[in-house]
């Protein structure tokens, strides 16, 4: 455990879109991801105790405790002492402030995994899945392995860069260099409310996981076949089959709501930026189902949508969008016990109602090979989401695509369709879960 | 490895049944590895839901705790006084009841609507008959309140059980032959027809019809809990007016609106409020589009 602490920045401002996570915190919505390494061999907890205490100040970011300020709720430095925890069977679950010392993350072990957990008013997945690397190589050198860093992964021991902290939602905001926000434009989020899969609840505080493995080689061959690309194809098949999920469970086509998929994008691929805060953005295609009764066309406007959508001067208009949201003088000089309740409220109607699900890709994971030959696979939860119940996260490392459905209900139903409709393109599929 | 029939995915070692469709896995030259499992077991202890289970009963118990000194403190006081239990019957039987009502539903595991309200009804029917029999010996009154309460229990019946039993024309049949029955055996209690005809009848008249359009309102189209306790404030609007004027109808020879009006008043804001809450949606899009900035 690691208490003594080098106290020289005290505490940081929420990020731009953190700014809206602790208003709607709760057991069911906890707003933590996982991302989990699985190795070749049993952790220790000893040594993953000292190689947690060994990386902990490499990143003085995550070492906070959530604050309630006047207007705003801010990061302040923890200075309890932090320690590594058994895996409890339900991924996500909230921290209990008491048990994790006040931390906004978790380290946690089961048998040769390491997972750990990241509140999303910290940081976004790069930040988190940054982190996590550092952790596991760190672990096997204390392990006795030889792990030769070709640059893919913090070093413990590298240098700070300040630009670590920089909200770059607010850097980029600033910058001259981009078209400003049309304001003609009435609403960049849309005016939708769309349907979101009708099911019974899992009791609070669990969640169901699911966890498919494919092979990279095969989804590519089919995205070629199509010529989108591997996150553009699962988007279809996702949207697919939440629309066929709204033809079984609405009886009547009058009745039938838009269906709508968030996929986050990570600004860092777009702009310079090395933040280890949230830095992405969501794009939402959104279909009315009538009009797209076969999957190419479906797949089409997928295609279109995401390509038109995801460019540099759209995506800057819609960061500067947000940011004016967040330092309108309105929204500044509200105080925080108002400014609570108002944004769940506003959440609720307008930003949970507007998707059905969410698909993240954290891409391809590439580690040095002497880190990687002892590392068997690496999958990544996404938080789970109460009002489109089910949420997709997709993260590719050595050939394989590993696939993880993270449930908030009982029924399977998304996800059983899910991969069904996989198979039906040839794909093997190699099922893991907890329930 | 063993695959799923079904879905056709193959499934990791320690799983007995497809986490996808639930289809148990039938492979006999495969052993079940446990010890590979991705995800740690499920155990109660760990969940937020078993930490409520616990709250749960503990407050049960602490209620329950209140309950019996509110109980033993009048009979100890009556035994003080008098030598032997007397007056203290009656508070002791009405805290029986509380329990029944309030405590005893944080102990169940779970605990449903209609169970608990069964389990109410019952207590407040044997409290009835307990305390005719204390008082007057016999059940002349207890009688009207048990059968009254008999028959709105099988109208909520109708309403709240399973799903897959709730069948359209069984209902309707048990409806009709509750509310014969009823009036027939109140019509056997009392002696003079016309009280039947004019007051029991158009009552028991009004509450079946309420209960039956509930019942075909909740069976058709109706879900979520907003809309089920707007409709149970209508219920009791409709019931309270129906009762009302029939009751004036019936003493003062002309319809009249009394206490009801007062019911109204109570209610009717009630139920606006409950619409306004279901179309909160609509009413923010509609109050964001006429008052935004």
């Amino acid at each position: 455990m690691k208490n003594d602490r080098p106290a020289d920045i005290n505490w940081y401002r929420l990020d731009n879109s953190a700014k809206i996570y602790p208003a709607i915190i709760s057991d069911r919505e906890t707003t933590l991801f996982r991302i989990s390494f699985s190795l070749k061999e049993e952790i220790d907890p000893v040594i993953l105790q000292k190689a947690m205490d060994n990386v902990y100040d490499r990143f003085p970011y995550y070492n906070v405790t959530l604050k309630k300020g006047i207007f705003w709720n801010y990061l302040e430095n923890n200075n309890e002492p932090h320690s590594i925890h058994c895996e409890t069977p339900s991924p996500c679950e909230n921290i209990n402030a008491a048990y994790y010392n006040g931390y906004l993350y978790k380290i946690l072990y089961f048998k040769n995994k390491i997972s750990t957990e990241f509140s999303h008013v910290m940081t976004d997945g790069h930040g988190g899945l940054e982190y996590t690397k550092t952790l596991v190589m760190e672990y096997l050198r204390l392990c006795g392995y030889i792990i030769e860093n070709d640059g893919s992964v913090i070093e413990p021991d590298s240098e700070i860069d300040p630009m670590e902290v920089s909200d770059d939602h607010k850097r980029y905001a600033s910058s001259p260099d981009y078209p400003e926000p049309d304001k003609n434009e009435k609403n960049l989020f849309g005016d939708i409310k769309a349907y979101q899969t009708k099911s019974r609840h899992l009791p609070l505080g669990t969640f169901n996981v699911i966890t498919g493995i494919l092979k990279i080689s095969d989804i590519k061959k089919i995205s070629k076949y199509y010529g989108v690309t591997i996150t553009e194809f699962i988007v279809a098949v996702y949207m697919e089959v939440l629309i066929e999920i709204q033809k079984e469970q609405v009886k009547k086509s009058k009745n039938y709501q838009s269906v709508a998929i968030q996929v986050p994008v990570n600004m860092r691929n777009m702009l310079e930026s090395c933040s280890m805060r949230n830095f992405s953005l969501f794009v939402t295609p959104t279909v009315n189902p009538p009009d797209f009764p076969d999957f190419d066309g479906l797949l089409l406007f997928i295609k279109d949508f995401v390509r038109n959508n995801t460019d540099i001067d759209k995506m800057m208009q819609l960061l500067r969008y947000n940011v004016s949201l967040g330092e309108s003088n309105i929204v500044r000089h509200v105080p925080l016990f108002l400014k609570l309740p108002i944004t769940k409220y506003i959440i609720s109607t307008r930003g949970s109602a507007q998707h059905s699900g969410t698909f993240s890709n954290l891409g391809l994971i590439k580690l040095p090979p002497s880190m990687s030959e002892h590392i068997e696979q690496i999958t990544c939860n996404l938080a789970p989401d109460p009002n489109s119940k089910a949420t997709c996260g997709a993260i590719g490392y050595s050939g394989k695509l590993y696939l993880t459905f993270g449930s908030t209900i009982k029924d399977t139903v998304i996800e059983r369709k899910f991969f069904r409709r996989l198979r039906k393109f040839g794909m093997p599929i190699t099922i893991q879960s907890n329930c | 490895m063993s695959y799923c029939v079904e879905c056709g995915v193959e499934l990791a070692d320690y799983h007995k049944k497809c986490p996808l469709c639930a289809t148990p896995v039938h492979n006999p030259n495969r052993s079940f590895d446990f010890s590979k499992n991705d995800y740690p077991i499920f155990k109660k202890h760990y969940s937020t839901a078993n930490r409520r289970k616990v709250a749960r009963r503990l407050t049960g118990f602490i209620l329950s705790m209140c309950f019996l000194m509110a109980g033993l403190i009048p009979m100890i006081i009556d035994l003080h006084a008098n030598s032997t239990i007397t007056w203290a019957v009656y508070p002791l039987m009405s805290v029986v009841l509380l329990w029944i009502s309030v405590a005893l539903p944080f102990f169940k595991k779970r605990p449903t609507f209609f169970r608990e309200f069964t389990i109410s009804w019952s207590g407040i029917a044997i409290f009835c008959i307990l305390i005719n029999l204390v008082t007057l010996g016999n059940v002349i009154w207890a009688k009207y309140v048990v059968s009254s309460m008999a028959l709105v229990w099988v109208l909520m019946a109708g309403i709240f059980i399973k799903r897959h039993i709730r069948r359209f024309v069984p209902v309707l049949l048990v409806y009709i032959l509750t509310a014969v029955g009823f009036f027939m055996l109140i019509a056997s209690w009392i002696a003079d027809t016309s009280v039947i005809l004019s007051l029991v009848l158009p009552l028991e008249v009004i509450l079946v019809i309420v209960f039956f359009v509930s019942f075909f309102l909740i069976r058709s189209n109706l879900h979520g809990a907003i809309n089920y306790v707007i409709l149970f404030l209508v219920d009791i609007l409709i019931i309270c007016v129906g009762f009302d004027l029939t009751i004036s109808r019936f003493i003062l020879g002309n319809y009249a609106f009394t206490w009801s009006f007062i019911v109204a008043l109570a209610i009717v804001p009630l139920i606006i409020t409950a619409i306004i809450i279901h179309n909160r949606l609509k009413v923010h899009r509609v109050l964001s589009k006429k008052l935004h900035r």
